[in-house]
């Protein structure tokens, strides 16, 4: 690292993801941050800036990030929304990280958040597939995961990729699911199970996707000297590497439909920033939104070759005794996908890891983690390495 | 479709011509069209006209449809011989099973609309 000041992670906060309809979008942003305070035990006025990772879409209060802020009681805290699809908690956690590393503020909470289950699925199909262009794709019909299909097809095409081996990976993420008590499923799934479910849009099927949820996590973020001085007691993690980059959102101008490229560009951003390389990493949150999503991230970041991902299922690389343990909270597809927090989410699960807070699913002496929060078909990607301190 | 600078390309489509835009100071094609260049930054350009042969990418058949379509129908993504790329659906009754990545299709502009159809003599790439 520079000389610029380091970003320490003092507190984290995570609701339980799911339908809730016994709350609102601000109430739950409330519970993330209550918990994450705890966490830190500081006083909310400590806070002197405030980044909101949401999908305003979806909700029926506008100017979000104003109601979100007020219920929380921040003010006169600024407050930004980041708004970046599925990638929008990861980009307020790379908004909340600028603030502080530049010095311009001490104490930044970044709060993911998001109301998903208000609208029907036809309804939130139809604002999915208006994330692909609008003038050249929509106009046929595309729905989110057929985007991610065109992916998985062309992958399978030119490398093998089976569908068993996209299975494979709901069924891993949905076994760890069980023991999760903030997740939306908690049911072990099987190979069958995944191949006899209906298709969505060939060759994924319903079980290849995630689904839409509710729910907030929250991040505190500080300066490393305010950090020390704040919380003197925890074993203190860093935000030594955050990466972020951009690539076509239309899958007519991205070119090869096997990986992501703004993965690859964050990723080598993240493991300079923080001096590493993807063979340290010992844990790792990656975006499963869609099953071929998490298996081309492990391509995109190292974990793997390219075209090797099959092979890397085949060998449990991703398994919790494997050689990269990912999502081995459940992931996205069996906590659920509040489109917003899920970026937020992936952060307070690697915290947690490297504290070694994380029982039957902890990767034991976990001192190097990362996580990866894509939005859309790749138009924003985040990759995050974080550090405990030795 | 929306208005657009490029929105002259439905106005081709019931003529019966599918059209690539090509600027006139560079001389970058883009299919999709666009009317700014990305490399040279000129804001003239012309339309140029294309036959639609081409190399499906990848497809898949959906089957969780968006408000205002009926499922299933397959849509694909080709890429033009001429350059570019388009994403266009099959007729309605097109199988999965008829579609494979790598074979060779036709986009058929007709009443407006362009889709895409197996070329006769496809050959695997
Ligand atoms: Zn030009």
């Amino acid at each position: 690292m520079d000389e610029m000041t380091r970003v320490a992670i003092i507190g984290a906060g995570h609701t339980r993801f799911g339908r809730r309809t016994d709350a609102s979008v601000q109430e739950l942003a409330f519970d993330a941050l209550r918990e994450a305070l705890h966490d830190a035990a500081i006083e909310s006025s400590a806070i002197d800036g405030v980044a909101i990772g949401s999908v305003p879409e979806y909700h029926q209060q506008r100017s979000l990030s104003g109601a979100v802020a007020t219920y929380l009681n921040l003010a006169p805290c600024p407050v930004w929304l980041t708004e970046a699809a599925c990638g929008s908690g990861g980009a307020a956690i790379r908004v909340g990280w600028l603030a502080v590393r530049s010095g311009v503020h001490k104490v930044v909470a970044v709060i993911g958040c998001q109301k998903m289950t208000d609208l029907g699925t036809a309804e939130i199909q139809a604002l999915m597939g208006r994330v692909g262009d609008v003038q050249w794709e929509s106009r046929f019909g595309t729905t989110f995961p057929a985007y991610y299909a065109l992916f998985a097809r062309r992958h399978m095409h030119e490398f093998g990729t089976t569908p068993e081996q996209l299975a494979a990976i709901a069924v891993k993420n949905h076994g760890y699911g069980v023991g999760n008590p903030l997740a939306m499923f908690r049911k072990p799934i099987t190979i069958d199970k995944v191949l006899s479910s209906p298709m969505v849009a060939s060759p994924l099927h319903l079980f290849d996707c995630c689904a839409n949820a509710d729910g907030a996590a929250c991040l505190l973020l500080a300066e490393e000297r305010t950090a020390r001085a704040l919380c003197p007691a925890k074993p203190r993690v860093f935000l030594d590497g955050c990466g972020a980059a951009s690539a076509s959102m239309s899958v007519l101008t991205a070119g090869d439909l096997t990986g992501v490229p703004s993965t690859r560009e964050a990723a080598r951003q993240a493991y300079e920033q923080a001096g590493c390389t993807p063979r340290d990493i010992q844990v790792a949150q990656l975006h499963d939104g869609f099953t071929i999503t998490e298996l081309m991230a492990y391509e995109d970041l190292g974990f793997c070759g390219r075209g090797e991902g099959g092979a890397f299922v085949d060998g449990r690389g991703p398994w919790l005794h494997g050689v990269v343990p990912v999502n081995v909270d459940g992931g996205i597809k069996a906590r659920g996908h509040p489109i917003g927090a899920t970026g937020v989410s992936m952060a307070v699960e690697i915290v947690r890891q490297l504290r070694g807070d994380c029982g039957d699913h902890q990767v034991p002496g976990a001192s190097l983690g990362l996580m990866q929060n894509v939005g859309g078909v790749g138009q924003y990607v985040f990759v995050n390495v974080m550090r405990r301190e030795a | 479709m929306i208005p657009s600078r490029v929105a002259g390309f439905e106005e081709l489509l019931r003529e019966g011509r599918l059209c690539a835009s090509r600027c006139r100071g560079c001389g970058y094609t883009s299919m999709p069209p666009r009317a700014d260049c990305p490399a040279c930054l000129s804001a003239e350009w012309k339309w140029v006209e294309r036959g639609g042969a081409a190399t499906l990418y990848s497809f898949t058949t959906i089957h969780s449809a968006p408000v205002g379509f009926s499922a299933p129908y397959v849509i694909g993504v080709v890429d033009l011989d001429e350059g570019g790329r388009l994403m266009a659906p099959f007729p309605r009754g097109t199988a999965d099973s008829d579609v494979r990545v790598g074979m060779r299709v036709q986009v058929v502009v007709s009443e407006g609309r362009y889709e895409l159809r197996a070329a006769s003599s496809d050959h695997p790439i």
